[in-house]
This record gives C-alpha cells, structure tokens and sequence, in this order.
C-alpha cells in the first residue's frame, strides 16, 4: 500500500512552496484590495479610516482624471499593439530564411527584450531631450520642424512619444513569437504552391496568413494585456503629465497608492480595473470564436 | 530571377533598417556613457566617437551609491531568482508527470494571475509587509519577487519535464529509485539546462523591477539598480553621463545572461505564459 499512499502526497509536497507564496503574496492581498475599496482609507489620517461602501466608486464615477486614464489606455494600447504586431511581423518574415550571421543578428534585435522598462524609458528621455537630444536634432535637420520640442512635456506630443517608445521596446516579442508560428508552418506548402506559379505575396497571403491565425491572436492577446498593465515607461518618461495628458490607468492608480496614500480610493481603482480588464478579456475570446466559427463556414 | 533579386534587396533593405532603428538608440546610450561631459553636451549632437573617456564610470562608482544599488540588486534578484527557481522546479515536475484531483484548476490559477495586473497588489501588499516589518527590506522585496515570477516560471518548467520520454522516469523507479529518487537522480539532471534557463528569466525579472521598489524601499541602503539609478535622476539633476554609465553597468549582467537563454526564448514565450 505504500506507493498508492506515496503517490498521493509527493505532488501535494512538490507544490506546497510555490501555491504557499502565490497564496500569501498574490491571492490573499488580492482579496484584501477588493475590501479597501469599501473604505475611507488614506494613510496620511489613520484616525478617519472607515467603512464607506460605495462612495469611493461613487467618486470615481464622477472622476474626469479616471475617464481621461481610460481614453489614454485606449489609444495607449491600441497603438503600441498596432506598431509593435506590424514591425515585428515584419522583422520575423525577414528572419525567416538564413543567412550569414543572423545568430548575431538575432541576439542584436532581441535584445531590447531583456532591458528593464526603467532604463528604457531613460534612454528614450535622452532621446527625445530637446536641446542635446538627436531626434530634436535630425527632426530638425530634414527640415520637419522649424524649433525643437519638448515632446514629453507637450500636451500634444507625451502619449504619442510614450507610445513610440512602447512600439521600439516590444517589436522584439512579436518578432520571437510570430517566428515560432513561422517555423512551424511545413516548407512543402510553399514549394507545392511555388511549383503551381503562385507568386511571393500569393503565398504569404493564401498560406501564410491562414496558417499563422492562431499564433497571431494568442500573440495579440498576452501582448494587449501586457501593455494595458505596463506603467514603467510612463511612469518615468512623463509621470502621466502634463495634466495626466499621458495617463493611463495603472499608472493613476499607482499615483493614487503612492503620491497620494489614498488606499481606499486605489483599491476602488484596482477593482474597477479588474473588471475592464476582465470584461475585454472575455470580449476577445467572444471575437475569436466569432471569427473562427465564421472561418469554417465559409 | 531577376524578380527574386528584387526581393533579394529589398529583403537586406530591410534588415538594415530594423538593425539601425533598434541598435540605434542602444548605441547612444552606450555612447554617451564614453563622452567627455562637454561633447555630451555638444549642439549639434556628436554621431560618432570622439574622444573616449572612462571618467563617468569612475564617478559613478567612486562617487555615488551605484556599488550599494548594485549589491542590492545582486542579492535581491540572486536570491529571489533561487527561490522561484526552487519552488517552480518542484511544482513543474508536479504538474507534468502526476496525475491529480485539482490540477486542472491549479493551472488555472496559474494562468490567471499572469493575467491581471500586478499593480493591483501594490497598496494590499505595502500594508501587509508594514504589519510584518517588511518594508523598506530587502527581505520584503525578495519574498514579493520570488512569488510573482513563480506562476510563469512553473508553467515553464512544467514544459521541460514533460519534454523528457515518460519511459525513463518509469525505468528508473522500475530498477528501484522511487518516486523522488527518479525525479532527483534521473529528471532533475536531464532538466538543467532548462532549469539554468528558468534561473534566468527569473533573475532578469526581478533585477528589472521597478514598481514595486518605488513603493517598498525608501533609504539609500536598501535602493536597488532600479530607484537608485532613478533616484539620480532628482539628485544629480540628471547627469547624463553618470545616469548613461549607471546604465551600462546594470545591462551588462542582464546582456550575458540574455546570451545564455536567446534560444530558449521560444519555447518560454510560446509555453502559455504572458511575460513580456
């Protein structure tokens, strides 16, 4: 009887560490954000700390900033997905066939992949300086601008730029990810459709588009998830300004938490993220099934 | 033929052009970390270099906190990069090669909490780590890293062990190994390389943080690579040099590393897991 009994505790022991930290440091505060939201909680008055119900939503609901933080996710992640699934499915149509160095060349472009968002977005302020910088200067010497600008902390501008700086970090993961696709696409779909007269951009529309479907969505998914929770760029390159110009909502919550210690308000925050986040989630498996159902048929 | 020529350029076109435009602005970086303080300064801006200077790197080694930033963040991602890599080794074998009531929704959980995100948890979790003493430690920061990288990093190893044929892990216990004995003397060094890659990308994660660094840390001692290099950004008024070299010294770590685990970058990405 003694393997039967083995058998049942070794995964029960092998998971216990790993479920212990998720549970202590991801589900547990987790619940406990979802309470904060119920109550007057800001950390500069201790004393004034109650349970509110449902005034902090109250409050967001007639909240300008909050609408604005929407409107910037928007464009903030539409953009960036736009930017970075176009250039990278390029560079991963590029990479496809071999040639002579492309290792080096690989780890060259990938590597932006591994750099911190932090440093990211420093490298990028120093680009866009508008006195040393050399996007101000070559701007300026093709003759599209007559004066530098100050792009972070004009009102026009700071989104845009984030963005673009967003586009540059993540062409590499698409480029990783839509290779993998690539590559598994078999070779002799190609040379059966080359052998029938079916030109370059035949092929890549009639084989690989349909093949790569799949991988493109899963691609799109994780990507536009990670880009609605990324507030590392923002946060540095223009801190949400000027007057929340750039301001997602990650990054308003985490003024909320941090600059203005108000817990209870951040917490009605999280939860209300949550659940956008939970409902375009569920929207873009609606999509998808709409769409692949609606591929069969035809 | 000709028309394959003509694809043929316009293909390296376009290999030089994503070359230029993401080397680019790695290259000014680096750059500029080299420049004497007046050619950094330069208008209009120096392309190519000039003359090379190593002055930034000695100032901001000699001169600032950077070497206690840098201990900082070796400990802290060191550390907190083991015990993921502990508890994800452990998980993953369990999920890959047990059969078991739950599994199915552990995996689950494990995707979903890739999914929301983790700002969420930065006011629950200051106030938790205050009632433990935890904050402003770099304890605090380990135990925070090490459990948020756990759920990709399961889901990582779980894809090398089941990797492995199934035949060997039965062999073994067949000649007598027992259910851990096959895992720590026959799974475990097959898996290796994968752990190593798992180390990685748990090390790198946790050496990039920066959130969660703003809210838990405050005194210089306990500053990170992250905020301190920040924290030059008001103090210094940002000297470009000094922030540039800064820079540098952090990536080279993280570009060593990134060698190491570029062919494994696939099979992570494309495992299920929503890392970035």
């Amino acid at each position: 009887m003694l393997p039967n009994r083995q058998r049942s505790l070794m995964p029960v022991l092998m998971l216990a560490p790993a479920l212990l930290l998720i549970a202590v440091f991801i589900l547990y505060p987790l619940v406990k954000a979802f309470f904060y939201s119920f109550e007057q909680y800001v950390l500069t008055a201790p004393n004034q700390r109650a349970f509110i119900g449902l005034d902090n939503f109250a409050a967001l609901a007639d909240d300008a900033d909050f609408y604005l933080s929407l409107k910037n996710t928007t464009i903030w992640v539409l953009g960036s997905l736009a930017g970075q699934f176009i250039l990278g499915f390029a560079l991963a149509l590029l990479l496809e066939k071999h040639f002579r160095g492309r290792t080096l060349y690989r780890a060259v472009v990938f590597s932006p992949w591994a750099i911190s968002g932090f440093l990211i977005a420093v490298m990028w302020k120093w680009l866009l300086n508008p006195q040393y910088g050399p996007v101000n200067q070559l701007l300026l010497g093709a003759g599209l601008m007559e004066r530098p600008i100050a792009f972070l902390s004009h009102p026009d501008f700071a989104l845009p730029s984030v963005i673009a700086a967003n586009v540059w970090y993540g062409i590499p993961f698409f480029a990783i990810m839509l290779g993998a696709g690539l590559a598994s696409i078999p070779r002799e779909l190609y040379q059966a459709a080359a052998i029938d007269g079916a030109g370059a951009l035949q092929r890549f529309v009639n084989i690989t588009v349909p093949a790569m479907l799949p991988v493109i969505f899963a691609a799109l998914l994780l990507r536009s998830i990670w880009i609605f929770n990324f507030a590392d760029l923002i946060w540095v390159m223009t801190n949400g300004g000027p007057a929340n110009k750039s301001q997602i909502l990650v990054t308003y919550l985490f003024t909320t938490a941090y600059k203005n210690l108000n817990f209870g308000y951040a917490g009605a925050l999280s939860v209300t993220i949550f659940l956008l986040l939970a409902a375009g989630i569920g929207a873009f498996f609606l999509l998808n099934r709409f769409i692949s159902v609606k591929g069969r048929q035809t | 033929m000709k028309r394959a020529n003509y694809l043929q350029i316009f293909r390296w076109c376009g290999l030089v052009i994503f070359l230029l435009m993401i080397a680019a602005p790695i290259y000014w970086l680096f750059i500029t970390a080299f420049k004497p303080e007046i050619d950094i300064f330069a208008n209009p801006p120096q392309y190519l270099p000039g003359n090379i200077t190593f002055e930034h790197f000695i100032d901001v080694w000699f001169g600032t906190s950077f070497p206690v930033f840098f201990r900082n963040s070796l400990l802290v991602a060191g550390t907190a990069g083991s015990i993921t890599t502990i508890a994800a080794t452990l998980a993953g074998y369990a999920l890959a090669k047990f059969q078991f009531r739950l599994k199915s929704t552990i995996l689950f959980l494990l995707i979903a909490t890739q999914m929301f995100p983790i700002l969420l948890l930065v006011v629950p979790l200051f106030t938790q780590l205050a009632a433990w003493k935890l904050v402003n430690s770099l304890t605090g920061l380990i135990l925070v890293y090490a459990a948020f990288n756990i759920p990709f990093c399961v889901l990582l190893m779980r894809g090398f062990f089941a990797d492995l044929p199934k035949e060997l892990d039965e062999s073994a216990q067949i000649d007598g190994c027992g259910q851990f004995g096959a895992f720590w003397r026959i799974m475990l060094p097959l898996s290796l390389p994968g752990l190593a890659a798992t180390l990685i990308f748990a090390f790198i994660s946790a050496w990039n943080e920066l959130l969660f660094a703003v809210m838990l840390i405050n005194s210089d001692s306990k500053k990170p690579l992250t905020i301190g290099l920040a924290s030059f950004i008001e103090k210094y008024n940002i000297s470009w040099g000094l922030m540039c070299a800064g820079a540098v010294i952090a990536l080279i770590p993280i570009f060593v590393l990134f060698a190491y685990i570029l062919r494994y970058l696939t099979a992570g990405l494309v495992a299920g897991a929503v890392k970035g």
